[in-house]
């Protein structure tokens, strides 16, 4: 996969931690360290829905297509 | 009552094993010097044939002394193989069935140990000559292939967010 996870950009942008980020969305620290970290192999509509309500971006700000290359985590 | 985890149906099926590994082991030491004595101590074979045929009448355990030598010297290294598999079965199932009661189902190690099973238990059903044996082994590799892709699944649910 050539999937570029750009979480932590946004959230460095948005100057919200990963904790606070995981309480607003009701997701577990786990599961959005898990996406954070680009080794998510999927994700639910829902937790994107919450996450571009809660980061006030679109889907493909988090998530970046790259040919030829593998999961990156920026 | 419950399949996984504590005090399930794989707790008690792994108790049973833990037992029947035993007994076969001692059983299969004793059967072994029983039988190596009745091949080649033909005084010592005479008195257990003589037990064997009180309890038993109708035995024919004297016709062992008619097999050929070479029969004689095939017979302990294949009852030895025999009783290494069984033990082998046994110890993966026992592993198998203590991941089961820990509530490790859906497991690479558990697809493992079902690939292992079930290639010992192919070996011993034709070692055996025991067809029906031979069905469940194929059963089981089926089984095998089962875990794998719900191993698969399992993953892809702890990996979703």
């Amino acid at each position: 996969m050539s999937i570029i996870f750009r979480l932590d950009r946004v959230m460095a942008d948005r100057k919200i931690s990963l904790n606070e980020l995981a309480k607003r969305i009701d997701l577990t620290d786990s599961n959005l360290s898990i996406f954070k970290t680009g080794k998510a192999k999927a994700v639910r509509i829902s937790t994107m829905d919450a996450l571009c309500r809660e980061l006030n971006c679109q889907p493909g700000d988090l998530l970046e297509y790259q040919p030829d290359g593998k999961n990156i985590v920026e | 009552m419950k399949c996984f985890g504590e005090n399930s149906l794989s707790s008690v099926v792994g108790v049973l094993l833990k037992i029947a590994w035993w007994v076969v082991l001692v059983g299969s030491i004793i059967a072994g010097v029983v039988f190596a004595m009745l091949l080649f101590s033909k005084p010592l074979g005479d008195w257990i044939a003589d037990q064997v045929i009180k309890l038993n009448a109708t035995s024919n355990i004297r016709e062992i002394y008619n097999w050929a030598l070479i029969l004689k010297i095939i017979a302990l290294p294949y009852i030895g193989i025999v009783v290494a598999l069984q033990l082998q079965i046994i110890k993966k199932a026992q592993h198998l069935f203590a991941n089961f009661t820990n509530n490790v189902v859906f497991n690479k190690s558990n697809v493992q140990i079902t690939a292992k099973i079930s290639n010992l238990l192919i070996g011993y059903s034709i070692l055996t000559v025991n067809f029906s044996l031979l069905l469940v082994s194929i059963i089981l590799v089926i089984l095998c292939v089962i875990i794998r892709d719900g191993t698969k699944l399992q993953e892809e649910h702890d990996l979703t967010v």
